[in-house]
């Protein structure tokens, strides 16, 4: 190696470590973790939040478990007119493209599928979703 | 006190306790923590004061009252995307919260924190309030 090369090796090295200080300083600055939190807010059918429970409680959340949907807290409303037909709950996700990603894969997942359709043979325990991605603000406790 | 007075505090005594064990059956969560879970809808540009509001005071003093927060939110996606605050609190008990609440709205940090801060205006729309229990499969939080 000449004198040139080492002086070339050397200046690449230093625009790399620039770059990367650079790229990296500017991550911490902004601050923004990837993490997603995810508010559900389910509206069963009349009749239905009892078998909802029930699948909830004996197989979807050890399904979530299985691909990566981590569950921080899960409710049910007290008052009229939420109670006895909702319930509520908070994912935890990596990432919204991880988000994506573990649905996916806990949509297609044998399991769910079988529990699924098993479980609203006499009718579909749920009217609809509510889904709302948010971010934990600055001064949030962790959760 | 004759027998008649006696059995008469007897007789209140029991239907004291047994008010007291009904509303301990009815209180869903054995422990009586409820949660409230709390939507905020802020008029147009003002969420950032909102936040600014609960960051530098808000927030110290709900602690201060008994009102411990459980995590503070806001959306990611439109429409609620920069309109909208979401937060959770834990209250000991219902009536725990109800007191906290009363206590709040007659604080005097808050009503010159509110009236300095809305003096141009103020920050809430509407907002959506839902009282709920943790599920027995839930995680604690």
């Amino acid at each position: 190696m000449n004198r040139r090369e080492v002086l070339q090796g050397v200046g690449a090295a230093m625009m790399l470590s620039t770059m990367s200080s650079s790229a990296s300083g500017f991550e911490a600055q902004s601050g923004k973790s990837d993490v997603v939190y995810e508010l559900r807010i389910y509206h069963a059918n009349e009749g239905k939040l009892d078998a909802l429970l029930a699948r909830f409680r004996d197989h979807t959340i050890a399904i979530f478990d299985r691909h990566g949907l981590k569950l921080v807290g899960f409710w049910t409303p007290t008052d009229e007119p939420l109670k006895g037909r909702t319930l509520i709950y908070i994912l935890k996700h990596p990432s919204r493209e991880a988000a994506t990603a573990n649905w996916k894969s806990f949509h297609d997942d044998p399991e769910w599928v079988k529990v699924s359709t098993a479980s609203e043979v006499n009718g579909k325990l749920v009217d609809h979703v509510d889904s709302t991605y948010m971010s934990l603000t600055d001064f949030s406790p962790k959760v | 006190m004759n027998r008649r007075e006696m059995l008469h505090g007897i007789g209140a005594a029991m239907m004291l306790s047994t008010a007291s064990g009904l509303e301990a059956q009815g209180g869903g969560d054995a422990t009586g923590v409820v949660y409230e879970l709390r939507i905020y809808h802020t008029y147009e540009g003002k969420l950032e004061p909102l936040l600014k509001r609960f960051r530098e005071q808000e927030t110290k003093i709900f602690e201060r009252l008994g009102m411990h927060g459980v995590g503070y939110w806001t959306p990611d996606d439109d429409p609620l995307k920069g309109r909208t605050l979401v937060y959770m609190l834990r209250h000991k008990s219902r009536a725990a919260a109800t007191e906290s609440w009363a206590k709040f709205a007659k604080d005097p940090e808050w009503i010159k924190l509110k009236a300095e801060s809305e003096a141009n205006g103020a920050f809430v729309e509407k907002h959506d309030v839902t009282f709920m229990t943790l599920t027995d499969f839930s995680p604690k939080v």
